[in-house]
C-alpha cells in the first residue's frame, strides 16, 4: 500500500481512482451508447450485417441473392457435393470456365426444365463447400422466406453433413455465423453451440455490443486502411494480392474465408478423361468418430428445415447424393442405412421427396473426380438424371410446372466477347477502355452470373458476365466492391 | 488454456478474487491449485510430471545442501534427472532421426520409437528452473524448506508455460511476505495484460498469417519479398513473445509478485552481443550462468572462450526445439558473436574505427547492420528446414528479382494477378513495419523519460478503453498459439 493508499477513502472513490477501473466504467457506457445509437438511430453507425471484411462463399451468395428482383422459382442447397455438379455442369453446358465465388445457379437445370416443361425458370444455388445440414437451415430460415421464397428448394446431402469429426458444432462453420449475423437463430442456441466455451462466447458477444459487432467493426477498418493505402501508395488491386492463390489459402488457412472475385474457375472438361483425385484420408478423418450427438443434432435441424417448407408452402426435395463405393467403405458399419432410414422417415413424415441417386449403376466412378464429387460430365449427368426425377414426380411436377415464365425469355447470343478479349487490355485500363472496347453492347448488368470481374486501373470494376443467357457479354463498371440487394 | 481465450478471462479474475478474500495462509495454496489447474487443462495426465519433478527435485535439493561427500554426486544425479526427463520427451524423436540419417549410408535398417511421445507444455522452461535451483543450493544457497512454496515456484501459473524463467531467490521471498494490493499494483497488471494482448492479437496474431505465406513456399517470392517476409517475423516474434511476458508479468502482479522483464527493446541493440542482453533475457542469463561460466566463460584462452560461446549458443538453439534449422540457428548465434568479438578487438586497435563507430551515423548504422543480421538468423529459426532456410536466404543475399510461376496455375487466375511479376506482395506490410519500427523507437524515448508515469489520468483512461475495444474487435477466430509454447 502506498501512503496514500493508507488515507482511509470511500470505497467508491478509492475504486476510482484507478484509471483502469475508470477505463472499464467508460467502456460500459461507451457500449450502451453504441448499442442505443444502433437501435434508435442506425444511420448514425451504418453498421451493415452485409459488409464483411471477409468475402465467405456464404457472403458471395447473400450478396449475389439481395440483388435479384424477383424470387427465385428453385433454390439448391447442398455442400461441396451440390457445388461440384453445379460448377461443373454448367461448365459442359456453357463451354466456359465457371468463376465459383460469382456463379450462383444451374444453367443447366434452367434448360433441361425448359425443354421438360417448356417454361422458363430462374434457379439460385445456395450450395456451398461443407454446408451442413444446420447451415442449410439456416439459410433458408433466414432467406428464403416471405417475398423471396422460392417454389421449390432441392437440396442435395449426405452423409457428411449430419456427422463432421473435422467440426466441433454446429454453429463453427462459416456459413452459420455469417447467417447468425444476418438473421435471428437464437432459438436454437441450445443445439447450435455444443461446448460451454462457445455458449460463452455467445452469451458474450449477447451482452457486448462490441463483441458483437465486431465484423462490423474489422470491415471498417479494411475500408479505412484500403483508402488510405490508396491515397498513400497509389494501389488500386487491394481486393487482390499478388501471390499465387493457392499460397494466400495456405497463408489465410487459420483466417475466415476470403475469397476474390476469381478466386476458383470450373473450367469445361478436354478431350481427356477428367482426372481422379484420392482423398480417402480426408474423409476417414471426417468418419472417424460417430458422434450421435451432433448427428441428432443435424437430423433435428433437418425436421426444422421440412417444417419451414411446409409453413411456407414450398416443395422440399432431398437428394441422397452420389458417392463411390470406395467412399461409402470408410464409414463405419451400419452407418450409412442408419442415416438414410432416418432421413427417410422424416422426409416421409413430412410429405417431401426424397430422390436417391447414390447408385452405382447411375453414377459409377468415371463420373467422379474424387471419391465424393462430380466431375463435370458427371455434373452434366447429374442434372439430367435430376430434370428426369422431377418430371417423373407427379407432385413436383405439378408444382414446377405452375411457377416460371410461360414462353422462352432468354435473349438470344448478340456478340460473343470473351475473356481473351480483356486479356489484352493493358494494364492502365480504364472505364473508357473497356466501354470502346464492348461497343454497342455496353450494359449495366442487373443480377445473375458474372464470369470475371477484372479491376481495372482507376480503381473501378469491370464485371463480363452472362445472365439467362449464354456467350453474351455484359461489360459493368462499378467502384469498389458489387454492393448487395439488401443494402439501400 | 492460453491466455488470450475466454477461459483464461474467466480463470484470471477467479483465481483473483479467491486469492486476496482469502486468508494469508490459503493463498499460496490457492496459487498453486490453480497453477495445476491451469497446467491440466492441457493434458490432465502430465501434472504427474510437473508433480513428479517438483517432488524429486525438492528432496534432491535437500540432499545436495545437507550432503558432505556426495554433494556433487546428488547435484549431477539431479541434473541427469531434469535433463534426461528433457531430452525424452524433446529429443527422442531427433535423436532416433539423427540416428537413422547416420546409418543409412551402412544400410542398417531404420530404427522407430516404439510409442508416442507428447511433448509436455513448457517442460524446457520448468526443467531450466529446477536446475537453476540444485545448482544454486550447490552453490551455497539454502534451499526451499517450504514445499508448496517450492511446488509454487515451478508451477505459477503466469509463467508456468513460456516463461520467464524465474529464479528462486526473487520468487520465494515475495510469497513468504505478506502479500498487499494497492491501486497503483492493480493499475499497472492490468496495463500490462492488456498491452499483452494488444501485441498479441493486433500485431504478432495478424503478421503471423502473412509470414506463414512466404516461410511455406518462399520458391514464389523474389528475394525482396523475401526480406519483407524476414523483417515481419522479427516483428511477429517479438510482439508475439514480448506480448506473452507482458500478460506473465500482468496476471503476476494481480498477485503481488513481480516477474523480470524478458526485453529490452532488442531491435535497438548496436551489436549482437548487445542483442543477447536485450532479448529473452531470462534465458540468455541462465544460459550464461549454466552452461557458459560452467564451461569456463571468458576466463581460459581465447580460442576456449570461443568454444565455450559456441557451444553455449548452439545448445541454446537446440532448447528452441529439436530440429536441425533451431541447431544451425543457434551454432549462426555463437559464430555471430565470436566475429563480434574479433571485430571488437580490431576496432579498439583502429582509432578511427572507433571514432566512426562512435559518431551519431555509425551508431544508426551498427543498429540497422545488427537488425538485418539478426533477421538473417530469423530465418533458420522459421523456415521448417534448413534446404528451405538456405533457399530463402539464397535469394534474399542476391536479392533475386524473379519467382517461379506456380505449378499448374490457370490462365484465368494468371490473369487476375497481372502485377504478380512485381516483388512487392501485400501494400499494407509497408505501412505496418516501418510503423512498427517507429514504435520499438519510440519505446526508448517512452521508458527513458517516464512517459507512462507522467501521462494525465485521463489519457490512460481512454488508452485502456481503446486497448479494451481492440482486443474484443481485433482477436482472430482461431488465435495462433504463442510461438514460445511450442518450446
Amino acid at each position: 500500500m502506498t501512503a496514500e493508499d493508507d488515507k482511509p477513502k470511500p470505497l467508491v472513490k478509492k475504486l476510482l481512482s484507478s484509471y483502469v477501473i475508470c477505463a472499464a466504467v467508460l467502456f460500459v457506457g461507451l457500449e450502451a451508447v453504441g448499442s442505443a445509437l444502433n437501435t434508435y438511430a442506425p444511420q448514425t453507425l451504418a453498421l451493415s450485417p452485409y459488409k464483411s471484411a471477409n468475402r465467405s462463399w456464404v457472403w458471395w451468395n447473400v450478396q449475389d441473392f439481395g440483388r435479384l428482383t424477383a424470387a427465385p422459382d428453385i433454390v439448391l442447397l447442398g455442400s461441396s457435393l451440390m457445388m461440384a455438379p453445379l460448377h461443373g455442369g454448367d461448365a459442359v453446358h456453357l463451354n466456359s470456365a465457371q468463376n465459383v465465388p460469382l456463379h450462383h445457379k444451374s444453367q443447366l437445370l434452367q434448360d433441361l426444365l425448359l425443354e421438360k416443361f417448356n417454361r422458363s425458370y430462374h434457379t439460385f444455388a445456395f450450395a456451398l463447400g461443407g454446408e451442413m445440414v444446420s447451415d442449410a437451415w439456416a439459410i433458408s430460415d433466414t432467406l428464403l422466406k416471405g417475398e423471396r421464397k422460392p417454389k421449390v428448394i432441392i437440396y442435395g446431402v449426405a452423409p457428411r453433413d449430419f456427422m463432421d469429426s473435422a467440426l466441433p458444432s454446429a454453429a463453427s462453420t462459416e456459413v452459420y455465423k455469417y447467417m447468425s449475423r444476418i438473421g435471428d437463430l437464437s432459438a436454437v442456441d441450445k443445439d447450435a453451440y455444443s461446448s460451454f466455451w462457445q455458449q460463452g462466447e455467445n452469451a458474450l458477444s449477447k451482452i457486448s455490443f462490441t463483441y458483437k459487432h465486431r465484423p462490423d467493426f474489422l470491415y471498417i477498418q479494411h475500408r479505412w486502411a484500403k483508402e488510405l493505402f490508396r491515397k498513400l501508395l497509389g494501389y488500386k488491386e487491394l481486393e487482390l494480392v499478388n501471390s499465387p492463390y493457392h499460397v494466400r489459402k495456405q497463408a489465410f488457412s487459420e483466417l475466415p474465408e476470403d475469397n476474390g472475385p476469381g478466386s476458383l474457375f470450373v473450367d469445361p472438361p478436354g478431350q481427356a478423361q477428367e482426372p481422379y483425385e484420392a482423398n480417402l484420408d480426408e474423409y476417414r478423418f471426417r468418419y472417424r468418430k460417430i458422434n450421435l450427438k451432433q448427428f441428432n443434432t443435424q437430423l433435428a435441424f433437418l425436421e426444422r428445415l421440412l417444417v419451414l417448407s411446409e409453413k411456407e408452402n414450398i416443395r422440399i426435395v432431398l437428394v441422397n447424393m452420389p458417392l463411390t463405393e470406395d467412399n461409402m467403405g470408410l464409414m463405419p458399419p451400419g452407418f450409412y442405412q442408419n442415416y438414410l432410414d432416418k432421413v427417410t422417415a422424416l422426409t416421409t413424415s413430412h410429405k417431401a421427396l426424397l430422390l436417391n441417386l447414390n447408385d452405382p449403376k447411375i453414377f459409377p466412378q468415371k463420373y467422379f473426380t474424387d471419391s465424393v464429387h462430380l466431375n463435370t460430365r458427371g455434373g452434366e449427368h447429374f442434372f439430367q438424371v435430376l430434370a428426369d426425377r422431377l418430371k417423373a414426380d407427379p407432385e413436383t411436377a405439378a408444382i414446377i410446372s405452375q411457377a416460371g415464365v410461360g414462353s422462352n425469355s432468354s435473349i438470344k447470343m448478340q456478340t460473343k466477347l470473351t475473356r481473351a478479349v480483356l486479356e489484352g487490355l493493358p494494364k492502365s485500363a480504364t472505364v473508357q477502355d473497356v466501354i470502346k472496347l464492348a461497343g454497342p453492347h455496353h450494359s449495366a448488368i442487373g443480377s445473375g452470373l458474372h464470369i470475371l470481374t477484372y479491376p481495372l486501373a482507376d480503381g473501378s470494376w469491370a464485371m463480363i458476365g452472362t445472365p439467362d443467357m449464354k456467350a453474351i457479354m455484359y461489360i459493368h463498371f462499378q467502384q469498389s466492391e458489387p454492393k448487395s440487394g439488401f443494402e439501400k | 488454456m492460453l491466455f488470450n481465450t475466454l477461459q483464461y478471462a474467466l480463470f484470471l479474475p477467479i483465481v483473483f478474487a479467491l486469492f486476496w478474500l482469502s486468508p494469508q495462509k490459503w493463498r499460496v495454496w490457492i496459487l498453486l491449485s490453480a497453477s495445476y489447474i491451469f497446467y491440466m487443462t492441457w493434458k490432465p495426465v502430465f501434472i504427474l510430471l510437473i508433480l513428479g519433478l517438483t517432488l524429486v527435485n525438492y528432496y534432491l535439493g535437500f540432499a545436495v545442501h545437507k550432503s558432505e561427500k556426495h554433494k556433487k554426486r546428488w547435484l549431477t544425479l539431479a541434473i541427469v534427472l531434469n535433463l534426461g526427463t528433457l531430452a525424452y520427451f524433446k529429443y527422442a524423436y531427433f535423436l532416433c532421426e539423427t540416428t537413422n540419417q547416420c546409418l543409412q549410408p551402412f544400410g542398417l535398417p531404420p530404427a522407430s520409437l516404439p510409442f508416442k511421445i507428447i511433448l509436455p507444455l513448457g517442460i524446457s522452461f520448468f526443467v531450466f528452473e529446477f536446475i537453476h535451483y540444485v545448482v544454486d543450493v550447490y552453490r551455497g544457497h539454502q534451499p526451499i524448506k517450504s514445499f508448496p512454496a517450492f511446488a509454487l515456484f515451478a508451477s505459477f501459473f503466469p509463467t508456468q508455460i513460456a516463461g520467464p524463467i524465474k529464479r528462486f531467490q526473487d520468487f520465494i521471498p515475495q510469497f513468504l511476505a505478506p502479500a498487499k494490493l494497492s491501486i497503483k499494483q492493480f493499475d499497472t497488471a492490468i496495463s500490462l495484460i492488456l498491452l499483452g494482448l494488444f501485441k498479441k492479437v493486433l500485431i504478432a496474431d495478424n503478421l503471423s498469417f502473412f509470414v506463414q505465406g512466404g516461410f511455406s513456399q518462399p520458391q514464389l517470392f523474389s528475394g525482396l519479398d523475401l526480406w519483407v517476409f524476414a523483417y515481419a517475423f522479427a516483428f511477429q516474434i517479438y510482439f508475439d513473445f514480448s506480448g506473452y511476458t507482458d500478460i506473465a508479468r500482468g496476471s503476476a502482479n494481480l498477485f503481488g509478485y513481480k516477474v523480470p522483464i524478458n526485453f529490452n527493446l532488442p531491435y535497438l541493440a548496436n551489436n549482437i552481443s548487445d542483442f543477447w542482453r536485450r532479448w529473452h533475457i531470462s534465458l540468455s542469463t541462465w544460459l550464461r550462468d549454466y552452461l557458459f561460466i560452467p564451461l569456463g566463460g571468458s576466463r581460459l584462452s581465447k580460442w576456449l572462450n570461443y568454444r565455450n560461446l559456441i557451444i553455449t549458443m548452439t545448445l541454446g538453439g537446440l532448447w528452441h526445439g529439436a530440429a536441425m534449422h533451431y541447431l544451425i540457428w543457434g551454432l549462426y548465434q555463437g559464430i555471430l558473436l565470436v566475429a563480434h568479438k574479433e571485430f571488437q578487438a580490431f576496432k579498439e586497435s583502429q582509432a578511427w574505427l572507433k571514432a566512426a563507430f562512435e559518431s551519431q551515423i555509425g551508431k544508426v548504422a551498427s543498429i540497422l547492420v545488427t537488425f538485418h543480421v539478426v533477421c538473417i538468423g530469423w530465418v533458420f529459426f522459421r523456415a521448417e528446414t534448413n534446404t528451405l532456410a538456405l533457399q530463402m536466404l539464397s535469394k534474399m543475399l542476391t536479392l533475386a528479382p524473379t519467382i517461379e510461376q506456380a505449378a499448374g496455375q490457370t490462365k484465368d487466375v494468371a490473369m487476375l494477378l497481372p502485377t504478380i511479376n512485381y516483388p512487392l506482395i501485400y501494400p499494407s506490410v509497408f505501412l505496418l513495419l516501418p510503423l512498427l519500427a517507429l514504435a520499438h523507437i519510440s519505446m526508448g524515448y517512452i521508458n527513458k523519460t517516464n512517459f507512462i508515469e507522467r501521462t494525465p489520468k485521463l489519457a490512460k483512461i481512454a488508452w485502456c478503453c481503446a486497448m479494451i475495444f481492440v482486443v474484443l474487435v481485433f482477436s482472430p477466430d482461431k488465435s495462433p498459439r504463442f510461438i514460445y509454447f511450442q518450446f
